[in-house]
């Protein structure tokens, strides 16, 4: 596993793992966990994609991510917020989403956003 | 610390500031407070003193032109100017300028606009960005640069060296991405008939940012990086965290 967390005194903060030494292996795991509750958000890049991170399984240590729909506002929404353009309610998140061995993704976890 | 002035002692005590927030199990570090500008931290940081800080002392800070320009007006109209206090501004595009509210002497609430030009705003922002520089680190930006060169094709990294900017369009939306170091990110709608559309200027940071200037908490690259990602993995999670404007800053 390897994930990168960007840090504002370092830049870049590297987590990385071996999945054979349970005890890195569990480090880890509650790092990714505790930064989900804290509201980090994760993206790991799956298959071509960057994906976000719904959840994470600490026991298999695997990331759970899902599709999120293409959603743009359009210019007179961008000033007063109103309604959304959604591009189609079959491209919305459901079931429980798709497992990503942890160990096998390469991830970046970015702090809670304000917007400036 | 004067403006521009290099010190180790400095970049030591961001890097024990940086230790000291992994060892809190804070791994996107706490940002350093500025002499005069202060931080707007995002609602959820635990270390809630930091929202608003600056590290000069309150006796040693002088009032901003806008709160001097309130009380020179407050008597003309007569009412005492220490009895004026402001509740919150921000700008106003209808308006063009930038709206206060305060309490008057009266304890009455009132509303004014002073007016200002563009030109004027976003020089003093970049003035104010330029200052907030001292807050940043060359490595952290060195460590930044790597990881955006990692993640985008050799001409987008390319573009963005030589000027700070790089395109990427959405797969999604197809709306095209103007992301740029040291402002906000811009998204573009590209018709099919060749004309483009701006829809808005996206400003956002990770952990917090500096009032009033285009600074976040992080350094440039890294805020380009975080903007970049959330395109790419969640759209919707970018507009919605962002401010929108469809000015600079």
């Amino acid at each position: 596993m390897s994930l990168d967390v960007l840090n504002c005194g370092l830049g870049d903060l590297k987590l990385s793992f071996d999945p054979k030494n349970p005890v890195e292996r569990e480090r880890a795991a509650r790092a990714v966990e505790d930064m989900l509750k804290r509201g980090y958000v994760i993206f790991v890049e799956h298959k071509g994609r960057t994906e976000r991170v719904k959840t994470f399984d600490p026991k298999k240590c695997e990331y759970i991510i899902s599709d999120v729909p293409g959603v743009i506002r359009e210019e007179h929404d961008a000033i007063t917020p109103s309604t959304e353009t959604k591009i189609g309610a079959a491209d919305r998140p459901r079931g429980k989403g798709r497992r990503v061995k942890a160990e096998s993704v390469k991830g970046t976890a970015i702090a809670p956003r304000a917007g400036g | 610390m004067p403006v521009g002035e290099h010190s180790e002692e400095w970049d030591r005590l961001r890097d024990k500031i940086a230790e000291l927030a992994i060892s809190r199990g804070e791994y996107g570090g706490y940002p350093l407070p500025d002499d005069t500008v202060p931080l707007v931290m995002e609602p959820r940081f635990p270390l809630t003193t930091m929202n608003g800080a600056v590290v000069t002392r309150q006796e040693d800070r002088k009032e901003s032109p806008t709160l001097e320009m309130m009380a020179r007006a407050a008597k003309l109209f007569d009412f005492a100017s220490g009895d004026i206090k402001p509740l919150g501004h921000w700008w106003s595009e209808a308006a063009r300028g930038e709206v206060w509210l305060y309490l008057n002497g009266d304890g009455k609430l009132k509303c004014t606009v002073i007016k200002k030009s563009e030109d004027d705003v976003h020089a003093h922002q970049l003035l104010e960005t330029l200052g907030c520089s001292r807050n940043w680190s060359v490595k952290a930006e060195e460590m930044a640069l790597g990881k955006l060169r990692d993640i985008t094709k050799p001409h987008q990294y390319r573009d963005y060296v030589l000027t700070g900017t790089f395109i990427e369009r959405s797969p999604r939306s197809q709306v095209l991405y103007m992301f740029r170091r040291c402002a906000p990110t811009i998204a573009i709608r590209h018709a099919e008939d060749g004309t483009l559309r701006v829809l808005a200027k996206l400003c956002g940071h990770p952990i917090g940012y500096y009032e009033g200037t285009f600074a976040g908490a992080m350094v440039p690259t890294d805020d380009v990086i975080a903007a970049l990602l959330c395109m790419r993995g969640d759209e919707v999670f970018l507009w919605r965290k962002c401010n929108q404007t469809r000015r600079d800053g």
